[in-house]
């Protein structure tokens, strides 16, 4: 092939990052294991599966594998989507899950294993108070229950609206509006004995 | 106490805040990685990554009170220690501080974990084992039978082995993956290696930081071998930039001994040539590529002008562009590089993986399925058994596929599935050809 050849080839390559994929293109890419469609599934949803994951556990020994599970529950069940344009909410829901499953088993392992290989929250050197405001965060809300720990997480951290925490935990809207409330009266139930955390709550000015 | 919702959302956000949104932009991409490993290698078994930690003691109380106990008639036996559990698979086991602890499976290979370390088996079938390694060391004695295809997982890594003997050291925390090969060939891929990996023969001594994207290669020995000497003829060690020429051409990368390869954290390439620093001073394109800056060196090349470079480079330097272009994501740049290799040197073996790696710009970046197709096709033609020829095959009818070549698609299908039946594209085959479910 000659350099003139060789042009015209190339005429119409350009250094884009490709087209991105509709859903559906992007979930038969992922059924076709194309690498393309994997990647372009993680620069859209990567990002929030490691956040989600990162705020209803708080910073953990098992954060990247229990990440790598969500992915590996995601390509195992992905057949099985049925609401492609609900895709975005699918996603959250196998990463709520996920970590479900994870903190259900944790409680039973912990009654035959002892726990030592989990870390609490995130330390910040810089800012020791924030650690220590985190740490008792997670104290309180490794008291509830799963199903009410993951719900106050979507709901008060991840800002999640009454729709969006339905669709995570495969409720229906009442059930769903229903067990908001009970995570709230459970957490606010908890957080009293916590002097420290009180305080902050009340620097937030509307507590009676 | 009663919290207005309001207030509650406030300390919410605060909280979310202080807590952070996860992971690195590193980690983040260590995590693409092993998703797209995933993805590529098509597992859809459920593998739980999650690492309890378990004491070996603990983990068989709770596998033999809970175990899913099953006999497939294609299944691969095994024992942990000296208990003779019939089967073990999803079950996470950690050897104690003090001894290894093996793993012995019916086929007579042995998998030791050493101190600490822990892992399970999440799959064995006779034809393939999954293995995920947690943290630590194990020593692997697979059996050179050849008929089971073994995989392991360590974090964003995946290393793939048939009959063979190494040692793997995982460490989680740092993403570092540290491989030494005694016997036979282990593929490697993941972070900071290149989609197809690197193939380790024995003597190889392999580190890889998945936080920092470094690979360092080094040879410690190199034994008599010959399932290596067999094997190494058709390894491709282009994923990390290191050409088989390159090794050849210079025989102490064979027999020089480098016991602290960590230390290194770079490819031993160039071989401790002076290399020449550009005029002013700075670095040159192939500096940079040596230290990983691959933007930087395709912008230091293109102003040192690149249409001369592809002219007069040789024949490693080109390739060195090349790679360069592509892991900086210039895929037009990379596609002219290595259209330029393939006429400049069309009877270097690289040139067929040149016309591989085209096929795969033209089918994942690109979307062309028919310009895909033909590069394939020319790399089938040119190395019908060459190291890629299986996964040419199965990327060609894929290619057809996408591209609506239906006929196509199902001859390929069909001659893949008569040439690689137990290759990692026969389910897709099987469902092309009209044979699969």
């Amino acid at each position: 092939m000659n350099q003139k050849g060789v042009k015209n080839e190339l005429a119409d390559v350009i250094d884009l990052p490709g087209p991105a994929l509709s859903n559906q293109e992007l979930v038969r890419g992922l059924i076709r294991r194309e690498t393309y469609a994997a990647r372009q599934f993680h620069q859209r949803f990567g990002a929030r599966i490691d956040r989600l994951v990162w705020r209803l556990l708080g910073a953990d020994t098992e954060h990247h594998d229990l990440v790598h599970q969500v992915y590996v529950n995601i390509l195992s069940s992905i057949r099985s989507l049925r609401k492609i344009e609900s895709l975005s909410d699918w996603v959250n829901s196998v990463t709520f899950r996920t970590v479900r499953k994870e903190l259900r088993n944790r409680k039973v392992r912990r009654l035959m294993v002892p726990s030592t290989d989990h870390v609490d929250a995130a330390e910040d050197n810089a800012n020791p108070q924030k650690a220590v405001y985190i740490r008792r965060f997670y104290a309180v809300l490794a008291q509830l229950e799963v199903e009410d720990r993951m719900i106050f997480v979507l709901r008060y951290l991840e800002g999640h609206s009454l729709e969006e925490v339905a669709a995570a935990g495969q409720y229906s809207l009442s059930t769903a509006k229903r067990r908001i409330k009970r995570a709230k009266e459970e957490f606010e139930s908890r957080v009293i004995t916590d002097p420290i955390l009180v305080s902050v709550l009340k620097s937030f000015s509307h507590v009676h | 106490m009663s919290i207005e919702d309001k207030s509650l959302e406030n300390f919410g956000r605060q909280m979310a805040k202080d807590i952070g949104a996860g992971s690195s932009p590193e980690e983040l991409k260590c995590q693409e990685e092993a998703f797209v490993s995933l993805v590529s290698a098509g597992m859809s078994s459920p593998a739980r990554r999650l690492a309890p930690v378990l004491s070996a003691a603990a983990a068989l109380a709770i596998g033999l009170a809970s175990l899913y106990f099953f006999t497939r008639p294609d299944s691969l036996s095994f024992r942990i220690g000296q208990v003779t559990s019939e089967r073990a698979e999803n079950v996470w086991v950690k050897a104690p501080t003090e001894e290894p602890l093996p793993v012995y499976f019916a086929d007579g290979s042995q998998i030791t974990l050493n101190a600490n370390t822990a892992m399970r088996v999440v799959r064995a079938d006779v034809d393939e084992v999954y293995i995920d390694l947690s943290q630590g060391e194990i020593d692997a004695m697979i059996n050179s039978g050849g008929e089971t295809r073994w995989t392991m997982h360590a974090g964003p890594y995946r290393m793939t082995v048939l009959g063979t003997s190494f040692t793997a050291n995982w460490t989680s925390s740092e993403m570092v993956l540290d491989v030494t090969v005694h016997k036979g060939v282990v593929l490697v891929q993941g972070a900071g290696l290149n989609d197809h990996g690197i193939k380790l023969a024995a003597g190889d001594v392999l580190h890889a930081n998945g936080k920092r994207r470094l690979v360092s290669l080094n040879t410690i020995t190199r034994q008599h071998d010959t399932d290596a000497q067999s094997w190494s003829s058709s390894i491709d060690r282009s994923a990390v930039g290191t050409p088989d020429q390159d090794r050849q051409a210079d025989p102490k990368s064979e027999l020089t001994i480098r016991p602290d390869s960590r230390s290194r954290g770079k490819l031993p390439s160039h071989h401790g040539r002076s290399l020449r620093r550009s005029p002013a001073g700075q670095p040159t394109w192939i500096e940079l590529y040596q230290q990983d800056r691959y933007g930087e060196a395709i912008d230091r090349a293109k102003a040192q002008g690149l249409d001369q470079l592809m002219r007069t480079s040789s024949k490693r330097d080109l390739w060195y562009l090349a790679d360069a272009a592509r892991n900086a994501g210039q895929l037009a740049t990379a596609t002219n590089i290595l259209t330029t290799y393939r006429r400049r040197f069309s009877r270097s073996p690289k040139a067929h993986l040149a016309a591989f790696l085209l096929g795969r710009i033209a089918f994942e970046h690109r979307r062309n399925p028919a310009r895909a197709a033909r590069w394939f096709k020319t790399y089938l033609n040119e190395a019908k058994n060459g190291p890629l020829a299986e996964e040419a095959l199965g990327r060609l009818m894929v290619a057809y596929d996408e591209g609506g070549a239906a006929t196509q698609a199902q001859k390929t299908a069909r001659q893949y599935l008569s040439r690689h039946p137990k290759g990692s594209y026969a389910k897709l085959a099987k469902y092309i050809a009209g044979d699969g479910k």
